[in-house]
């Protein structure tokens, strides 16, 4: 967060919006059952700390940024347990390439047990050797395997920081009583010089 | 950039468009200012007290009805990225809990549930096979378990995320005028 916080007579009590009873159900944490609300607390104080919102539409700006803040650190521990999750799959599928001639439903039995039983761990381990393999390459298959649903993960994860650099410039030119009408963005040409629009089409 | 023989021609020809002929065409063309329940603005519902509440704190004791009316739009675009955010947690649980948003089949195909009752004998009660979920059954960790539904609901939540973006552009557009509104005034 790059807003530098001015020292002002005006700060409002951080969070009114969410002490308006007409407005407490919206401001009420969107969380998840694995979701620590104890972490989201501390990531919204931070973020209120830090931007200390000083009216009504920088409150709205920075109940935004929050959301946005906790969807990201969210879907960034999601990404690791997706991978972790195709670990099983991506035995199975290894082993299925490695021993051909195998029962499927051996297969499936071994990949299973894989992560529970020590003996059974041992044996993978054996024929993975054989065949110049390690157990990292049980973790390389499952991020092969995961790739489309990271690669869509990381498409919201680069939106949400685009969403977030655009709200703290927002709040920069709010303080400073920079911002500009909306049309504004339409009538700078791509290398910042003032245009007609007509032209720019 | 067109020239001004290609303007000409091309405004010839739009003259020749006389705009859907067939009743398919007519039936289609009189949808084209259709819009979804989730974009409308004129009802605010349950939400008339949140909104004018946001309405009031936003624009003061304005009578700027300009003003007034950029505050009001704003409101409702905030508000309704709330409503987004709690239906994404809402299908997220679902999927959480039943694995699929949608009831699972419990056949492929009519020929596949035809070939089970056929399969089934006649004296004795009917049991139906249980439903198995395509993509497998759910991880029992519940941290996993909600990664797992994320992953099942990515193209649901694009097309959520895709609404998401435009009421963000339109919240972003109103807090910029307003934002200016306010320093105008000072």
């Amino acid at each position: 967060l790059i807003v530098a916080v001015q020292p002002c007579e005006r700060i409002t009590q951080l969070n009114e919006l969410a002490r308006d009873p007409d407005l407490a159900q919206l401001y009420q944490p969107t969380l998840l059952v694995s979701d620590s609300q104890r972490r989201y607390s501390s990531v919204r104080d931070a973020i209120l700390k830090q931007l200390q919102p000083r009216d009504v539409i920088e409150e709205m700006w920075a109940a935004e940024l929050i959301d946005g803040e906790w969807e990201t650190q969210r879907l960034r521990h999601f990404k690791s347990l997706i991978v972790t999750s195709a670990r099983r799959p991506a035995l199975q599928n290894l082993l299925m390439v490695l021993l051909e001639n195998q029962n499927s439903y051996d297969i499936e039995d071994l990949a299973q047990r894989f992560f529970t039983n020590k003996d059974v761990r041992r044996k993978v381990g054996a024929i993975l050797r054989s065949f110049g393999l390690s157990e990292s390459s049980i973790d390389a298959e499952a991020f092969r395997q995961s790739l489309g649903d990271l690669a869509e993960i990381n498409r919201r994860l680069a939106e949400l920081a685009s969403r977030r650099d655009k709200i703290l410039q927002r709040l920069e030119d709010h303080r400073a009583g920079l911002a500009t009408p909306t049309h504004f963005d339409q009538c700078v040409s791509s290398d910042g010089v003032f245009g007609d629009q007509n032209d720019a089409n | 950039m067109a020239s001004q023989r290609q303007i000409a021609a091309n405004r010839k020809n739009a003259l020749k468009s006389t705009g859907p002929r067939t009743s398919t065409g007519k039936r289609r063309a009189s949808a084209n200012a259709y819009r979804h329940g989730l974009s409308s603005q004129t009802d605010d519902g349950d939400n008339f007290e949140a909104v004018e509440s946001l309405v009031r704190r936003i624009a003061g004791d304005t009578t700027d009805q300009d003003f007034l009316q950029r505050a009001r739009v704003a409101a409702r675009a905030h508000l309704d990225l709330a409503r987004i955010r709690q239906i994404k947690r809402d299908i997220i649980d679902r999927v959480t809990h039943f694995g699929a948003l949608d009831p699972l089949p419990l056949f492929r195909s009519l020929a596949a549930e035809m070939r089970y009752l056929k399969s089934q004998p006649f004296d004795q009660p009917l049991r139906w096979p249980e439903r198995v979920h395509p993509l497998g059954p759910m991880p029992s960790e519940e941290a996993e378990c909600e990664a797992e539904a994320v992953r099942r609901l990515l193209p649901e939540l694009r097309k959520l995320n895709r609404y998401e973006a435009r009421v963000h552009a339109m919240l972003d557009s109103e807090l910029r005028e307003l934002s200016l509104g306010m320093s105008n005034r000072m």
